[in-house]
């Protein structure tokens, strides 16, 4: 068999093996929505997965959420998006974080189980989001629309989402 | 009319820069390899690139369009554009490849006009480009999904214009591509010229070009369809 033939073969082999895999893949539930990629760069980020209801949080009085929505596969940008939001969160309002009012959530959307979060905020890309919580019910959300803009200047982009989680919430940041 | 025309300005940066920013880079050298390849026809790259650049536009006009008038969910589209596209491009640029290189045979070898599929997908590769341009303009990225969802479209919106924004938004697209391809082929054509190996030098363009579909399509296969790139 020529050399010219393998390859063929070989080529439509793996294509056919791909695209079998894919439909089997989507039938299932799809887009490796059961996969949570680890993040080396994320240190202790907390990395929401499945269970219903985790992502919503109950409990009385005020509670704020810092949340980043990426899917399974992520960009270079998009780490960089998170990474730096959760610098920011953890660097600025470390005392809201550890008296429990204010925590920081990634999200993959393309779970099924947070497939909601894409209608609920509108979501059209990686997004972070600062949501508050009375009593456990959600009262007032912000898109956080800018990250896309300002993710080429890290110190930007931590003043941004610093200001912009300061003034809607009005809580104070740690300086 | 002032607003108009900074609104248009808006639209065609935005499209240069989902142009030029790095998660479109590997359909953007498929693009250019395709568009220019056909370096012994400067009038063939021409065309190619002015139907890829149609290809593009056309496909956010009408996207734009029905998200402009509400019909469909930016949200929705979005996450399902994104989610879907890039799994489904892998499988098709390496079928696409594989006929630029003359691996894969549709159809008979010979036709009754006596053309080889090579040639027939070489005859239709200036329409290929428009084609290349809807596939293209479809496979979201995040940054893309971005600035055409979350910064042109409200742009629109805003102006009720789902028709002019978005088609500049696919200039701006296509721009920085087409401009490359007809740039580099311009530059091998003079080359193959000077040394008198025109010839020789598309047939290595065409198969450059089929090896690089082939390579990014198992690189979006891999990456895509079984996450391990």
């Amino acid at each position: 068999m020529k050399i010219k033939n393998v390859i063929t073969v070989v080529l439509l082999i793996f294509t056919a093996a791909s695209v079998s895999y894919l439909i089997i893949d989507e039938i299932r539930g799809g887009g490796g929505g059961d996969r949570v990629e680890g993040d080396s760069t994320q240190g202790d980020s907390v990395e929401v997965s499945s269970e219903a209801g985790q992502n919503d949080p109950g409990g009385a009085g005020l509670r704020i959420v810092a949340y980043y929505f990426h899917g399974t596969k992520r960009c270079p940008t998009c780490r960089k998006i998170e990474s730096y939001t959760e610098q920011a969160i953890r660097t600025h309002f470390n005392r809201q974080i550890e008296s429990g009012s204010l925590e920081y959530l990634a999200v993959n959307v393309d779970e099924p189980q947070n497939g909601h979060f894409v209608y609920d905020y509108e979501l059209t890309t990686k997004s972070v989001i600062i949501a508050e919580y009375i009593d456990g019910e959600q009262t007032r959300w912000k898109n956080l629309d800018k990250v896309w803009e300002y993710v080429g200047s890290r110190q930007v982009f931590v003043d941004y989402i610093r200001d912009e989680t300061g003034d809607y919430l009005g809580i104070s940041a740690d300086e | 009319m002032n607003d108009f025309f900074i609104g248009v300005t808006l639209a065609l940066w935005f499209g240069i820069l989902t142009s030029i920013s790095p998660c479109p880079l590997a359909t953007n050298i498929t693009a250019i390899s395709y568009i220019g390849r056909k370096v012994d026809h400067p009038r063939s790259v021409f065309l190619a690139g002015l139907l890829y650049t149609l290809g593009r536009s056309l496909t956010y006009l009408v996207l734009g369009v029905l998200l402009v008038e509400s019909l469909l969910s930016a949200p929705h589209v979005s996450h399902l554009l994104q989610k879907h596209m890039m799994r489904i491009l892998g499988p098709i640029l390496i079928l696409v490849g594989m006929s630029l290189v003359g691996l894969l045979s549709i159809g008979p070898r010979n036709s009754g006009t006596g053309g080889s599929v090579l040639g027939r997908v070489d005859r239709m590769g200036v329409w290929g480009a428009g084609l290349l341009g809807i596939i293209f303009a479809l496979s979201f990225c995040p940054t893309s999904a971005a600035l055409f969802f979350g910064s042109l479209i409200p742009l629109a919106v805003s102006s009720g214009s789902g028709v002019v924004y978005p088609l500049f938004y696919g200039i701006g697209t296509a721009l920085p591509v087409v401009a490359f391809a007809v740039l580099i082929a311009m530059g091998v054509h003079y080359v193959g010229r000077v040394f008198q190996r025109i010839t020789r030098i598309e047939l290595w363009a065409r198969r450059v070009t089929g090896v690089l579909f082939i390579g990014i399509g198992i690189y979006f296969t891999l990456k895509y369809i079984f996450f391990i790139v």
